[in-house]
């Protein structure tokens, strides 16, 4: 475990760097038995393009809950996401979808693959939205498969791959259409060390070589000391923003 | 077809129909005043004419029964079988009234008739209708077939009992009385010994079975042998 | 999906607590599944009950309208060895016994009666008042008028050669009826005054009908002549409860009741009198019917009558017409009830597998916390049990809410007292029914489901249950044999049951067949659009859906398709009803046949009708004759000697008399179906046949006929054949020929004549009737208003028959939609999650659920052309199917998937990405 210091608020003002994503006292409750349960109690953050941030917390903290928040797939309660200095909660369902198309690739934590598509329609699935050929969309597909190891497995349907196996598609359909930003949510949870490396190496490929802004739900120490950022989620509000070595290194 | 006969949904309109043709049996046509226009008297035969025309009602007919089991018929046999050259024809209509019989007079009265046998008037008995105008309708009727130089033998019929001794007595009246105007010869009861016994008749009681007819046709030929109408 | 708890103990109490918690948990989808069931069963309940309700009425209404238990009735008394059995019977204080007799007769009315109804003496008909009490005819008479001396006529008729009878009229045919005072058994004569009895038996007395009365000017108080007695009419019949019976001849004429001591000296029985005699019985104790004993009596009688024409009936087997007629309508609607029975068990099986699908999480839970797969099973079959007895329930209530509206329906329109009853059986069959569907149906699932291990449901492996095609082959055998032998019961014919069935296995089949070709053809097609295009991309997409949920399309496409196929078949056949019975043009119809007309009365008939405003009818003239040769050759009577009248009759039909009829032209009932019909100017002998009866007689266009006009051999060669339209109430003739071949046979003329209101009808009859006496006029008011509501009724129970269906074809189509609920919300979700458009995710499903319309549309109406077509073959009406129809099948078969498909998703589309996964979940 590292130190922490009491910092609620985590973005410094020194930052000279435009921030891709703001994140201004980010609320969020559920309701439960009729009464809002308080998740999320003021979450504050900057996201800058090119970033890899590990978030991590206990069980129930309420990672999940803020990543699908920033992706837009969720409604905030109180508080205000910037995108550009755009305020995300004024735009409608359908203006939140065309940035995911365009920008956003996200892993959820249980997969959520679609059902009645096989693993190289589930990837080349995004592809297809964005308007892209069929034949077209699945050469990408199956390239990404091909770079994940299951080219095999491309035409089984996701209750006929392993755990592991169905992570890795879920990897792929996120980054297919090389967006932006990738939220991922424990997308190394089910894989061994050996692969769980091999994947973890391409996300952080691509966050390199394409400047992709990569957000990771992480357990695992190890993979949170290989982002640039590592911030770990308490009692629903950030505990400190934990720079990594390398990215200070970076900066300097 | 069973389903067509259970599902059938026309069966009202067959029960429809039923009703009709009950009603109709049961109303036999009853008096029409008028002869038809048209009425010359025929031209003579080139062939001697030997036919008997049995006008009448269901009784000639064979009300139920084929023509050939009716009474005409069976006398035509019985003559048949003698080697006689006298024929009959069976102008019956089944609930014919004397208006009926009136109206059809000049359709039968071909060349080739010699006699005119007539046993017509119980359905406008049973139909309890006013009896001057049939007696009109007899008399009529039997003008005619005289001046078309026929030889009429008139047949009497008698009411069931419970008609009223008023009501029958007049209604056979007007038999002896017709015949006795215009002179022909009457047979006094087509129905001798076979009316009221239910082994001669159908279920209905009233229509003669094929044992009946054979009866009447007996009868029929003893009548015209006592009056010695057909050599 | 939260896991239920794990039961304390593994025993049967626990299974069940846990089945209850899970009903309990779930009690929206449950309630969806028994209701899915319940309809059918309600209304077969509904049939079943309300059909045993009428029949119980029927039954105990025939004794009114016998008024008796057992009638005896011949043509002569009965023999005393019978007589004195009857007697027996009462001593043994078993039956109560009454005698009557029914004859024709002539009635004389008094002279002064028709002479003017406003000088005479005495009040109104209806309401005789004291001064003009009927004075006791065997008395002297206290009247002022001056009307016969009953007594002093008596005494003269003894001696009938010299009647004195110039006071009265000409006589009038009646149906005398002669009654003892225990008459009605049943039943209640109706009177005015009231109170018959008195002043009736034991005098020379008479009760004539009311209609007869106002005809003839008569009053209570005034005296009559029957015979050769004189009597003194005490009341006037209002209802008579057998007035039905007693038919044979004058039965058409009015009723004149006597009392039976003194039909004798009427001095009309006697030999050669025509006169039914009858003896009525009736068990001492009426509350206890013994039926058997009924029967046992009657046997006995039969067995001792072995005189002809002696007919000995039982109320139990009085009117078989309309019992038939009911049994009939009913197997009409037992079929359409199976068929909604059988639509809603597709519906809940269908949605039972996929919660069963839904369920399979559970069971791994529950199987590795120790529950053996017969605990699954056991259950699963209970909650399956659970649901049956709700949809049995649900059943019941509705069978019972249909059946008190079928039965006020029913006494409204058949004008018959009906007791509401629920017999215990149908309670049972209800529950029964819908037990043995939702547990027979789901059987299978639930075995396959208690089979899987652990295992294999937890680890995904399975996303469904297997369905093994053995098991899927019995149950659906099972389903076809139950459905036979059911349709066979209520039709009580093995050849109707099973004409039934394989029609619907077959439709069900064709309409599987058709489903699985489109399935395949979307499949190919999805894999061809490979396109960039938005609209590829929503084709493709909207294909996938449809053809990769196999299992789910297939199911409500097979709901949908069979659920419209069924609507549209009764539609169509519904159509083709009104088409033919065109009862919108009731009110038009003539309600008058007017019968003997000679021809030179129709100028003079035409102006009567036309003085009571009707329109001026065509008269068809009627010509008898008989059929004697076919094409030359004389038609040969069979040697039958021996048969029976019946077997002969049947031979002879061919040789029968008929009527025929010619015109020039033809009416607007009736359409030439092949060969052509004459130029109105024909001089050829042509004759036209109705199809019908030219097929039965094996005669086609070119054959020649000869037929026996009164004696005169008239020749004709057929030149068309074709069809009538009977409902349509105008005079039709098997047989036309040419004016040419028949104006101058003996004829006489009919007409059908429309003459509204019908209040003017007796008036008009008097009026004809007083100018042209030989003119019969038949009323068919009654019988059309019968026929109208019967009809009128039969059509609005099909109408809300159809419009059920098509409720419950919505109503499970909705419920399978919903069961794809969950999958369509996730999949919507993760749509969403990457970045699809609100509209395209609309038109990726709208282009499923228009596919899926187009199938069924196609399918629907395909099949449903098919099966309406046989169907109408088989109740021989013309089956027709307009553009219009057509049209309207095809709408619906269209926009009802979509219009519920939309429906129901319109939330999910709208929601946000998280709340649909919440949501599926
Ligand atoms: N729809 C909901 N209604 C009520 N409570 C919810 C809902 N969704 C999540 N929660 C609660 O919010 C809290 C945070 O959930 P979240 O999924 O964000 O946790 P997490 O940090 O991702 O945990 P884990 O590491 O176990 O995945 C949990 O306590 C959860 O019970
Ligand atoms: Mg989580």
């Amino acid at each position: 475990m590292q130190t922490t210091t009491a910092q609620p608020t985590a973005p410094t003002a020194t930052s000279t760097k435009e921030a891709l994503m703001e994140v201004i006292d980010l609320h969020k409750s559920y309701l439960s038995g009729g009464r809002p349960l308080e998740i999320l109690k003021g979450v504050s953050l900057h996201i800058y393009r090119g970033e890899s941030i590990a978030l991590t917390g206990a069980s129930g903290s309420g990672k999940s809950t803020l990543l699908s928040l920033l992706a837009g797939l969720d409604r905030v309660t109180q508080g205000q996401i910037l995108l550009r200095g755009d305020a995300m909660q004024a735009w409608d369902e359908d203006r939140l979808a065309r940035w995911r198309r365009e920008e956003v690739g996200f892993v959820f934590q249980d997969f959520r693959l679609v059902k009645s598509f096989t693993a190289l329609e589930n990837v080349s699935l995004p592809l297809e939205i964005l308007g892209w050929d069929g034949q077209k969309a699945r050469q990408r597909a199956e390239e990404l498969l091909e770079h994940l190891s299951i080219l095999p497995r491309a035409h089984h349907f996701p209750h006929q791959l392993s755990g592991g196996e169905q992570q890795r598609v879920a990897i792929a359909r996120a980054y297919a259409h090389r967006p932006l930003l990738i939220f991922a949510d424990e997308p190394t949870g089910n894989l061994d060390p050996e692969t769980s490396q091999q994947v973890l190496d391409s996300l952080l490929n691509i966050n390199d070589e394409e400047q992709t802004t990569l957000i990771m739900v992480t357990h695992d120490m190890s993979v949170a000391q290989r982002m640039k950022r590592h911030i770990p989620l308490r009692a629903g509000r950030l505990e400190e923003d934990i720079r990594s070595a390398k990215d200070e290194g970076a900066k300097a | 077809m069973p389903l067509a006969t259970i599902l059938r949904w026309p069966l009202l309109f067959c029960l429809l129909i039923g009703t009709l043709s009950a009603c109709k049996k049961q109303q036999p046509p009853p008096t029409a005043p008028q002869a038809r226009p048209q009425d010359t008297p025929r031209p003579r035969p080139i062939t001697k004419p030997q036919t008997v025309l049995f006008l009448g009602d269901s009784l000639t007919a064979g009300y139920q029964l084929a023509k050939t089991e009716a009474f005409p018929a069976l006398i035509q046999e019985s003559w048949q079988k003698a080697g006689k050259p006298w024929k009959t024809r069976n102008s019956g209509i089944s609930g014919d009234t004397t208006a009926g019989v009136l109206s059809r007079l000049s359709w039968v009265l071909k060349p080739d008739v010699h006699t005119v046998f007539l046993a017509i008037g119980g359905n406008d008995g049973l139909r309890g209708t006013n009896l001057d105008s049939s007696r009109a309708n007899l008399e009529k009727i039997i003008t005619r077939c005289q001046k078309a130089g026929k030889t009429v033998v008139m047949a009497g019929i008698q009411l069931p009992t419970n008609y009223g001794p008023d009501y029958r007595k007049r209604f056979a009246e007007m038999y002896e009385q017709v015949a006795k105007a215009h002179k022909v010869v009457r047979m006094p009861f087509l129905l001798k010994d076979v009316a009221g016994i239910p082994a001669l008749n159908l279920a209905d009681g009233i229509h003669p079975n094929p044992k009946g007819h054979q009866i009447i046709a007996k009868n029929v030929l003893a009548f015209f042998q006592e009056k010695a109408l057909f050599p | 999906m939260t896991a239920p708890q794990r039961p304390t103990s593994q025993d049967a109490q626990g299974i069940t607590k846990l089945a209850w918690r899970i009903f309990w948990r779930y009690r929206g989808r449950m309630l969806f599944f028994a209701t899915a069931i319940a309809v059918g069963v309600g209304f077969l309940i509904a049939l079943g009950n309300l059909l045993d309700s009428i029949n119980g009425s029927i039954a105990r209404q025939a004794r009114t309208l016998m008024a008796a238990d057992i009638s005896i009735s011949s043509g002569q008394p009965l023999p005393p060895k019978t007589q004195t059995w009857i007697k027996d019977l009462e001593k043994k204080g078993e039956f109560h016994s009454s005698k009557m007799l029914i004859f024709p007769s002539m009635l004389a009315p008094p002279k002064q009666a028709l002479l003017s109804p406003s000088s005479r003496p005495s009040s109104v008909s209806s309401q005789p008042s004291a001064s003009s009490k009927p004075s006791i005819a065997s008395k002297p008479s206290a009247s002022s008028r001056p009307s016969t001396h009953p007594s002093s006529l008596a005494a003269r008729a003894k001696d009938p050669k010299s009647p004195s009878f110039e006071n009265f009229r000409t006589p009038i045919l009646v149906n005398i009826k002669a009654v003892q005072p225990t008459y009605p058994f049943y039943g209640a004569l109706e009177t005015t005054p009231k109170a018959w009895r008195k002043g009736f038996f034991g005098h020379h007395a008479c009760m004539l009908d009311r209609s007869l009365a106002e005809q003839q000017g008569l009053r209570v108080g005034d005296t009559v002549r029957l015979g050769v007695l004189a009597l003194k009419i005490t009341a006037l019949i209002e209802a008579e409860p057998d007035q039905l019976t007693g038919g044979g001849f004058g039965a058409l004429a009015p009723r004149v009741m006597i009392p039976f001591d003194i039909a004798r000296k009427t001095g009309l029985l006697g030999f050669g009198s025509r006169v039914s005699y009858r003896t009525l019985l009736k068990t001492m104790d009426p509350q206890r019917t013994d039926l058997r004993r009924i029967a046992d009596v009657k046997k006995t009688l039969r067995a001792q009558l072995q005189i002809p024409n002696i007919r000995v009936t039982a109320y139990t087997e009085a009117q078989p017409t309309i019992r038939d007629i009911l049994q009939r309508v009913a197997i009409f609607f037992i079929f359409v009830s199976l068929v909604a029975l059988l639509l809603g068990a597709i519906g809940m099986a269908a949605s039972v597998t996929t919660f069963l699908n839904e369920q399979m999480e559970t069971v791994g839970i529950l199987r590795c916390m120790g529950l053996g797969p017969r605990d699954i099973s056991a259950l699963y079959t209970r909650l399956c049990v659970g649901i049956g007895i709700l949809g049995g329930l649900f059943g019941l209530t509705l069978g019972i809410a249909l059946s008190a509206a079928g039965l006020s329906l029913v006494q409204n329109l058949m004008n018959l007292q009906l007791a509401w009853s629920l017999h215990w059986v149908y309670i049972l069959e209800s529950f029964g029914l819908a037990i043995l569907l939702t547990w027979g149906l789901n059987a299978a699932t639930v075995r396959s489901l208690a089979a899987l291990s652990p295992q294999e449901i937890l680890s995904g492996r399975q996303s469904q249950i297997p369905l093994s095609r053995r098991a899927l082959f019995w149950t659906g055998l099972a389903l076809f044999v139950g459905f036979f032998l059911y349709a066979a019961r209520a039709a009580l014919s093995l050849w109707v049951g099973g004409f039934f069935t394989l029609t619907l296995s077959g439709m069900i089949l064709l309409c599987l067949l058709f489903i699985l070709l489109a399935l395949g053809a979307c499949a190919w097609i999805a894999q061809r659009i490979q396109s960039s295009s938005p609209l590829a991309f929503v084709l493709r997409h909207g294909l996938r859906q449809l053809v990769r949920q196999r299992a789910r399309s297939l199911t409500y496409l097979l709901a949908l398709t069979i659920g419209v196929t069924l609507i549209s078949t009764l539609q169509i056949l519904q159509q083709s009803f009104e088409a033919e019975v065109q009862i919108t043009r009731y009110n038009k119809m003539p309600n008058l046949f007017l019968i003997d007309v000679q021809r030179e009365q129709v100028e003079g008939i035409k102006q009567i009708i036309r003085d009571f405003g009707g329109t001026p009818p065509t008269f068809n003239p009627l010509v008898r004759a008989r059929l004697t040769h076919i094409n030359g050759k004389k038609i040969q009577r069979k040697a039958l000697r021996g048969a029976s009248l019946e077997a002969r009759m049947r031979a002879n039909a061919i040789r029968r008399e008929y009527n025929l009829t010619y015109k020039r032209t033809l009416n607007e009932s009736e359409t030439v179906v092949s060969g052509r019909f004459w130029k109105a100017g024909s001089t050829k002998m042509e004759i036209s046949l109705e199809q019908r009866w030219a097929q039965r007689l094996g005669l086609a266009i070119g054959d020649t006929m000869r037929f026996d006009i009164v004696g005169q051999p008239v020749e004709g060669t057929i030149t068309s054949i074709r069809t009538i339209n009977w409902r349509s109430f105008l005079p039709n003739f098997f047989v036309v020929m040419t004016p040419t071949a028949l104006q101058d046979a003996p004829q006489q003329l009919i007409t059908s004549v429309a003459l509204h209101p019908p209040s003017k009808i007796a008036t008009f009859q008097r009026a004809l009737v007083r100018r042209y006496p030989n003119v019969s006029v038949i009323d068919l008011g009654r019988v059309i208003d019968l026929v109208r509501g019967v009809l009128g009724a039969f059509l609005a129970a099909m109408r809300v028959l159809a419009w059920v269906c098509l409720a419950i074809g919505l109503f499970i189509l909705a419920g399978t939609l919903g069961m794809g609920q969950r999958e369509r919300r996730e999949k919507v979700a993760l749509m969403r999650a990457l970045g699809c458009q609100y509209r395209t995710l609309v038109a990726i499903d709208v282009v499923e659920f228009v596919t899926i319309g187009l199938i069924t549309s196609v399918v629907v109406m395909v099949v449903s052309w098919g099966t309406g077509a046989v169907i109408a073959q088989q109740m021989q009406i013309a089956f027709q199917i307009t553009a219009a129809q057509l049209l309207q099948i095809l709408l619906t078969a269209l926009l009802l998937p979509f219009g519920v498909g939309m429906l129901v998703n319109a939330q999910t589309y709208r929601a946000g990405v998280q709340e649909n996964l919440r949501r599926s979940e």
